[in-house]
């Protein structure tokens, strides 16, 4: 295992300003000469990562089997980060411009357009929006979490169902306020694990949520045991399901 | 749950913003207190409905609150007694703005229940589903600040400047961050003595207690407006607030300086066996 390291503020500083001078860099060997300097190395107290591990993502390929795999690699790699060090944009920033770099370019700049917009989205972590969905490394630590909050004994099924259709990362990753619904979360996915209907298209699975938050609102989910929460969920996929036929 | 004050349900409500009961109130107040390790919030929860306490006290529904944090994707649901009640949850788990709702719920199905305090309509008694909402609330919001999180170092920066001598340091609190400064090849002698097991406790002791007893003599006996727009500011003075350190008449600061620092001292004492294995 090896230290967390993090950047210091005035090299983020420094690297968010000059983006457009750094460019030569982005597309070409990236920034390793800093590796060993102080400002790129302060120590995160208490937390080890698996640099080994970090350096067998894949990013050759942006499909959502690569995704998984790599979401995996990450979940284990920083298993020790929290939630609240995971919001600190200059431990990701140190990863995606030092040990991820190579994984960053290839995922996410494989045509070669280093436009300043793209790599502000993938190489910075400024807001929880950038950091949760479009930092290189950090969604995948945040669909990994999620992943863990929702199936916390099998994480790896809970990541194969986040990652099998666009829809389901957006509506797990963008609403704040559907995975803070713990119990119904895991019901949604311990559901979609046994009966993939929802999962058949992107308007199955678009019905199913209308019908989970047309009956949901207001419910107590949490005032239910796991199998009354199933029960529910299930009959809003039925509902769902009978839904299609008639459009 | 997700709950907007626009919604609407087939059994009433006990709310700030509907009148499906009158006269009732249901009322929360928090406090929140945050340190490294925890976020602990004392809640003083009271309803002032008969019929709602004797559910309360039979355990048909639960009182409490809702804890969310939209940033680390985090709720949770807390039942406390009514009156005073302290709860503390692990810290590292929030970030950013939190909310607190307070609310009434029902853990059972409760079958023509009588309410005195009910709105006439629905006509003295009503039926309350599994894991419906009974009452909501006003939001308590606050802030978990990571500035106030960090460790009082993150507050310092180091700067070179070859004028001074190998081995010497110099504060400077005229820059966002306070500036120790000090002859290039001692700096980046510090940034080797960071990496290495045991090193930072060194620097902790040697250069940091120091430097914050630098601080802390400066501030008090300079005007202390002088530097509120700094950024180290805003994280030294809410560190001394937490430790109840008063800046402006501090008579020791080595006493302060090592409160501030949580006794570095004893962070080497703790590995004397290393030092001298």
């Amino acid at each position: 295992m090896n230290d967390l390291l993090h950047v210091s503020e005035a090299v983020l500083s420094g690297l968010k300003q000059n983006i457009s001078e750094n460019l030569p860099k982005y597309q070409s060997e990236g920034f390793r000469e800093e590796s060993a300097n102080i400002d790129w190395c302060i120590r995160v107290k208490d937390v080890a990562i698996d640099l080994g591990a970090l350096s067998t993502l894949d990013g050759s390929s942006n499909s959502a089997s690569a995704d998984i795999d790599n979401t995996l690699i990450v979940m284990e790699a920083m298993n020790g980060l929290n939630p609240t060090l995971a919001r600190e944009e200059r431990i990701w920033v140190r990863l995606s411009h030092l040990e991820c770099f190579n994984y960053t370019c290839e995922r996410w700049f494989s045509s070669g357009d280093f436009n300043e917009k793209s790599i502000k989205l993938h190489f910075f972590a400024s807001s929880r929006e950038v950091a949760q969905r479009r930092h290189s490394i950090s969604r995948l630590w945040w669909a990994g979490h999620i992943a863990k909050q929702c199936m916390p004994d099998s994480p790896e099924i809970a990541v194969r169902l986040l990652f099998r259709r666009a829809d389901v990362f957006q509506s797990f990753m963008e609403k704040p306020y559907f995975v803070p619904r713990l119990k119904l979360a895991q019901s949604v996915l311990r559901i979609m694990n046994e009966d993939t209907r929802a999962l058949e298209s992107e308007q199955s699975y678009r019905d199913f949520m209308t019908v989970i938050n047309r009956k949901g609102g207001g419910v107590f989910f949490e005032a239910m045991s796991e199998s009354q929460v199933d029960d529910f969920a299930f009959q809003a996929l039925e509902e769902s399901a009978h839904l299609v036929p008639s459009r | 749950m997700r709950y907007t004050n626009n919604m609407l349900f087939a059994h009433p409500v006990l709310s700030e913003v509907g009148d499906d009961f009158s006269g009732a109130e249901f009322n929360a107040e928090f406090g929140v207190d945050i340190d490294e390790q925890k976020l602990r919030i004392t809640s003083e929860i009271s309803v002032n409905c008969p019929e709602i306490l004797d559910l309360i006290n039979e355990s048909k529904v639960g009182i409490g609150y809702y804890l969310m944090c939209k940033d680390t994707f985090l709720t949770r649901l807390r039942e406390v007694k009514i009156g005073e009640a302290v709860e503390d949850f692990t810290i590292s788990n929030f970030y950013g703005g939190v909310e607190i709702r307070p609310v009434i719920w029902t853990k059972a199905e409760i079958v023509d229940w009588p309410c005195s305090t009910l709105h006439p309509e629905y006509g003295g008694a009503v039926t309350l589903p599994l894991a419906a909402l009974l009452a909501v609330g006003e939001i308590y919001r606050f802030t978990v600040d990571r500035e106030f999180l960090k460790p009082l170092e993150s507050v310092f920066e180091l700067a070179s400047d070859d004028e001074i001598q190998q081995g010497e340091f110099r504060v400077q609190l005229d820059y966002e961050k306070i500036r120790i400064e000090a002859h290039s090849s001692t700096i980046q002698n510090v940034g080797e003595y960071r990496n290495v097991p045991n090193g930072r406790l060194i620097l902790l002791n040697s250069v940091y207690l120091p430097a914050v007893m630098e601080v802390l003599s400066r501030i008090s006996t300079g005007d202390l407006q002088e530097y509120d727009s700094k950024s180290w500011h805003r994280v030294f003075v809410a560190r001394c607030q937490q430790l109840n350190i008063t800046i402006e008449n501090c008579d020791s600061p080595f006493r302060d300086a090592q409160k501030l620092l949580k006794l570095p001292f004893k962070g080497l004492e703790a590995k004397r066996e290393e030092f001298f294995a």
